[in-house]
């Protein structure tokens, strides 16, 4: 839930890399509250911009 | 992973050198869905380490055991005290493990004054878990005070959309159990 939504969103941290959002809370949220029955696979194009638990992640050193 | 094994994991817990090391497997574990009891206890003193790191870890191990729903005797007292954690993340995982737990009916009143309190959190993310918890009390147990009502009806004009969705969510519930303001 971080106010700094205005950098493109290009990666998120919690992203597997088998398309799960790995993110434990952020899915029970989703389920819960945001009424996202079966929520599991997180789409970048559908889920990032509305996802207030996006953490963008970080570029490993080359 | 074998019971001895595991035991050695959880007093790897109990050392400086090797708690950094015990806590990413006990994450990885967890995330598998371990649902070993003993994992509950060993983790209570690192609730109160110095370091918020620590305390962050701990406490989110806490909340993903709660969703594994470990039967063990919960500690709800530490839980509830650390919502008034200085560190955010730890209050927000506190709120979330107090709200997994009701899946097994394990909770108590002793919460809702501490997760009232957090309605007011200047972190969003604490906030709307704090909801949600009030939200999974009313929904699972039947639990809920109308202290809350008007702290989280101030929510429903909150910044954060899903915020403002918790605390309806949780508004919703109180209000299925009769509790209304």
């Amino acid at each position: 839930m971080s106010g700094e939504a205005q950098k493109p969103k290009v990666r998120c941290l919690w992203h597997a890399a088998d398309g799960r959002c790995s993110n434990c809370k952020a899915r029970r949220i989703r389920n819960d509250v945001l009424k996202m029955k079966d929520y599991e696979m997180c789409v970048r194009e559908r889920d990032y911009e509305g996802c207030e638990f996006f953490v963008e992640r970080p570029v490993p050193p080359k | 992973m074998s019971p001895d094994e595991m035991l050695e994991l959880l007093e790897d817990l109990l050392a400086d050198d090797t708690r950094e090391r015990s806590l990413e497997e006990l994450e990885r574990l967890s995330r598998e869905g371990c649902a070993d009891a003993r994992v509950v206890t060993y983790l209570i003193p690192i609730l109160h380490h110095p370091d918020a790191g620590t305390r962050r870890r701990a406490s989110w191990l806490m909340g993903k055991l709660a969703q594994n729903k470990v039967s063990t005797f919960w500690p709800l007292e530490e839980l509830n005290g650390l919502l008034h954690d200085d560190d955010p993340e730890v209050r927000e995982n506190a709120a979330w493990a107090i709200g997994e737990l009701t899946s097994m009916k394990v909770g108590g009143l002793g919460s809702i004054e501490p997760l009232n309190a957090l309605l007011a959190d200047g972190v969003p993310s604490v906030r709307g878990m704090a909801a949600w918890a009030i939200g999974r009390m009313a929904e699972r147990m039947g639990l809920g005070f109308q202290s809350s009502v008007g702290p989280l009806r101030a929510l429903l004009d909150d910044r954060y959309e899903t915020v403002r969705l918790s605390a309806r969510y949780a508004l919703d519930h109180l209000m299925a159990i009769g509790v209304e303001g």
